[in-house]
């Protein structure tokens, strides 16, 4: 570390100009090392079982397990880092959420994690010297179909090859995920981000019921619900939240805020998320925001020695000059309902939305189908003198509680027609799940005004008004439960048959803007 | 600001009136705050002769005053998510039941301050250095963070009412208990512009700022400047 980097007790990391910019092992040499490269857990997996990096990940874990909780590069101490119930300071429970920040500081929390499994992979006298210098935090990319929307064997064996307990298995994971079963990758899957991917703008803006962007919506540091009206992003929702609960099931690790870090495989599911926003900033158009707002928040971690170091957003952009790795591939995924929901490319109107209807009632969600229905005012006229035809429509779904992540995601449609042949994709708004539930419910909980999703749905909109086919006394919606299913060879023992959990939605509505 | 696409001649203003729904909150707490700098008397403590009538009118214009400013952003959060055509009945029926709590409490505070005859500078500095103290306190976190709830509204007839009051009510709760410190030595101090502005400035910055608990050291220290301030001028 430069000296000259330390001031007041931190080191501010991050940046071309930076002397000790990460970037891999500085060779004798002295000529620069090429970034490292994160591979696909099933490229790996299918190499070689028990590929040495993804033994190097198990050792290295075991490691950290082995540390005590109050050491900064602990396991249990990394994932306080993400949540907690502890007192807050600056380096734990700061995880960003339904915020612009989202992306950000999960990448700076996945560069000093990697960084301090890097650290203890150098101790592991079982991993060879290459793997030692290649060691990269591998992504799980779901969205390839079978075999890779399953979880790799090694994360299912209880065993190591060498008959040593698995770092890599934990039981708090539902049940079929565990067995070999695959997240639900067909239609209306949760695996694929193609409908994140189209959205054109990376942040939505700070206003209550307005869709949040690719990354999310404009916030100060955002924990969760901090500003009360923000709702994640479109790659935080899916596949973000909705493989957080599909692979947790009801009450695993994953599927809770302070806990899910404690599953290997958040890790490798966050190395995938963090690999979209590489795979969307390349495509035409895409930017990523800039200013103050974006790039003042300062956000704390320790690096492997267990110093404090700091980081802000725009210091994290790009990948490999700013923090020394690349991914294997970020080629955009090819989707069958890709663009059926999303955004029209322009940008919205400068003005705030409005809401025109809403349900009168609670609904509630307990893994069967369900609707629900409303009708909806006509928009104010209050800017001109003239009718108002909205440029943008947006459903919320709102007020989301349950005592526990019931592990299972909503497809959500806009009237759907009741003919069971009917092609749903046309009525298709996007999937509603339940990550950080548990802390947004219950009054005592840290944020009590439950989860909120707002789609932006002014295709579909445009779509069925054309048709006549937008029945504005009558607005239909319905949500479809879309969960793991267990593998054909489980045994009857292994089916889960508890129910699962209910979650209630305070109320479905509709904004124009 | 028009809607593009369209033909029509702009309103004037409306589009400024339409990002602030919660402009009749602000319109009150302003009205308010004139009258308490036109009826405000110099010095702290300084009301001793005033009768518990006239306390309880001071009470009633300073709660307002102080306490509207910071619930504005839940206040349009309230107008937002309400149909147009009810918003500014969903944001005075939020405001006046949020209001109804601290006027409650102004009752009891009010009323021991006067029985008890506690206006005096030592105990008006105790009580802002208890405030200070509460900055500090786990408990005062977790009432900031439940003034954020933002539970669903229904949208139409007397259950959209029922939740306005109601989210008025828990909010005055939550702001209660996060803030009750604060308005304690008001109830001593009476009508006194300096501490009211410092007061309403802590309120408004932990309860608008996202991270509030980031502000809680830097109000405790003000709080305690204040109390040596009061015993200081005696």
């Amino acid at each position: 570390m430069n000296g000259d980097d330390i001031e007041e007790g931190y080191v501010d990391m991050g940046g071309p100009d930076n002397s000790n910019q990460p970037g891999g092992e500085q060779p004798a040499n002295g000529e620069q090392p090429g970034p490292r490269v994160r591979r696909d857990i099933w490229e790996l997996e299918t190499e070689q079982p028990w590929h040495p990096i993804t033994l190097a990940y198990a050792g290295a874990i075991r490691l950290m397990q082995s540390r005590p909780p109050e050491d900064f590069t602990s396991w249990v101490y990394q994932a306080a880092i993400h949540g907690t119930d502890e007192d807050p300071d600056d380096w734990r429970n700061q995880c960003q959420h339904n915020s612009w920040f989202f992306l950000p500081w999960h990448r700076m929390y996945l560069y000093w994690f990697e960084e301090i499994v890097r650290a203890a992979v150098q101790e592991l006298d079982d991993i060879d010297d290459d793997t030692k210098a290649a060691w990269a935090l591998p992504y799980w990319n779901y969205d390839r179909g079978a075999p890779t929307n399953s979880l790799p064997q090694s994360f299912r064996d209880q065993l190591t090859p060498e008959g040593e307990p698995n770092p890599l298995f934990v039981a708090q994971r539902s049940r079929a995920i565990n067995l070999g079963g695959g997240l639900p990758d067909g239609p209306f899957g949760i695996t694929s981000p193609a409908e994140a991917l189209a959205e054109p703008q990376f942040a939505g803006p700070p206003d209550t019921g307005v869709a949040a962007g690719f990354g999310g919506p404009q916030t100060g540091w955002h924990h969760f619900d901090e500003s009360g009206f923000a709702t994640p992003g479109a790659v935080e929702q899916t596949p973000h939240n909705a493989i957080h609960g599909a692979v947790g099931g009801r009450g695993g690790f994953m599927s809770g805020f302070d806990t899910a870090p404690l599953d290997p495989v958040f890790w490798l599911h966050h190395c995938n998320v963090d690999r979209l926003w590489a795979v969307w900033i390349q495509q035409p158009g895409r930017t990523n925001p800039t200013g103050a707002g974006w790039s003042g928040e300062v956000f704390h971690f320790h690096d492997a020695a267990g110093t404090d170091v700091t980081q802000t957003s725009d210091r994290v952009v790009d990948t490999a000059a700013d923090l020394g790795y690349t991914y294997a591939d970020i080629t955009p995924p090819v989707s069958g309902q890709e663009g059926f929901a999303v955004t029209p490319s322009a940008e919205p109107p400068d003005r705030p939305a409005e809401l025109v209807g809403a349900t009168d009632s609670p609904l509630e969600l307990s893994g069967d189908p369900v609707a629900t229905s409303m009708s909806l005012s006509a928009p104010s006229a209050a800017f001109t003198a003239g009718p108002v035809e909205p440029q943008r429509v947006y459903l919320n779904v709102e007020g989301i509680q349950g005592e526990q992540n019931p592990g299972v995601s909503y497809a959500v449609f806009v009237n759907m027609p009741d003919d069971e042949d009917a092609t749903p994709d046309e009525h298709f708004v996007g999937h509603v799940s339940f990550f950080g539930i548990e802390k947004a419910s219950g009054p005592d909980s840290d944020h009590p005004g439950g989860l909120r999703y707002a789609f932006d749905i002014s295709k579909l909109y445009r779509r069925l008004k054309a048709r006549d086919a937008w029945d504005e006394g009558n607005l239909k919606v319905s949500f479809r439960p879309v969960r793991v299913e267990m593998p054909a060879d489980a045994s009857f023992a292994e089916v889960d048959t508890d129910p699962e959990p209910p979650v209630t939605v305070g109320r479905v509505s509709v904004f124009y803007q | 600001v028009t809607v593009a696409g369209h033909a029509g001649r702009p309103v004037p203003g409306a589009g400024w009136l339409q990002r602030r729904p919660e402009w009749p909150l602000a319109v009150v707490a302003l009205g308010c705050w004139g009258l308490v700098l036109l009826t405000a008397r110099p010095g702290h403590a300084g009301h001793s002769g005033a009768s518990w009538l006239q306390l309880q009118g001071e009470w009633l214009l300073m709660v307002p005053a102080m306490m509207l400013l910071p619930s504005l952003p839940m206040a349009r959060r309230v107008a937002r998510n309400s149909l147009r055509r009810r918003r500014t009945r969903a944001v005075l029926l939020f405001g006046v039941a949020s209001l109804a709590v601290w006027a409650g409490f102004g009752v009891a505070a009010v009323t021991a301050v006067h029985l008890l005859d506690l206006r005096s500078p030592l105990v008006l500095a105790g009580t802002l250095a208890a405030a200070a103290a509460w900055e500090l306190t786990p408990s005062k976190r977790r009432f900031l963070r439940a003034c954020h709830r933002m539970p669903a509204l229904p949208p139409h007839g007397r259950k959209a009412d029922r939740a306005c009051a109601d989210l008025g009510l828990r909010y005055g709760r939550s702001c209660f208990g996060a803030c009750w410190a604060l308005m304690l030595p008001m109830a001593i101090a009476g009508h006194s512009p300096g501490l009211m502005v410092l007061l309403t400035g802590v309120a408004a910055a932990e309860e608008i700022v996202v991270k509030g608990h980031r502000i809680a050291p830097v109000a405790a220290v003000l709080l305690l400047v204040a109390s040596t301030m009061v015993l200081v001028a005696g």
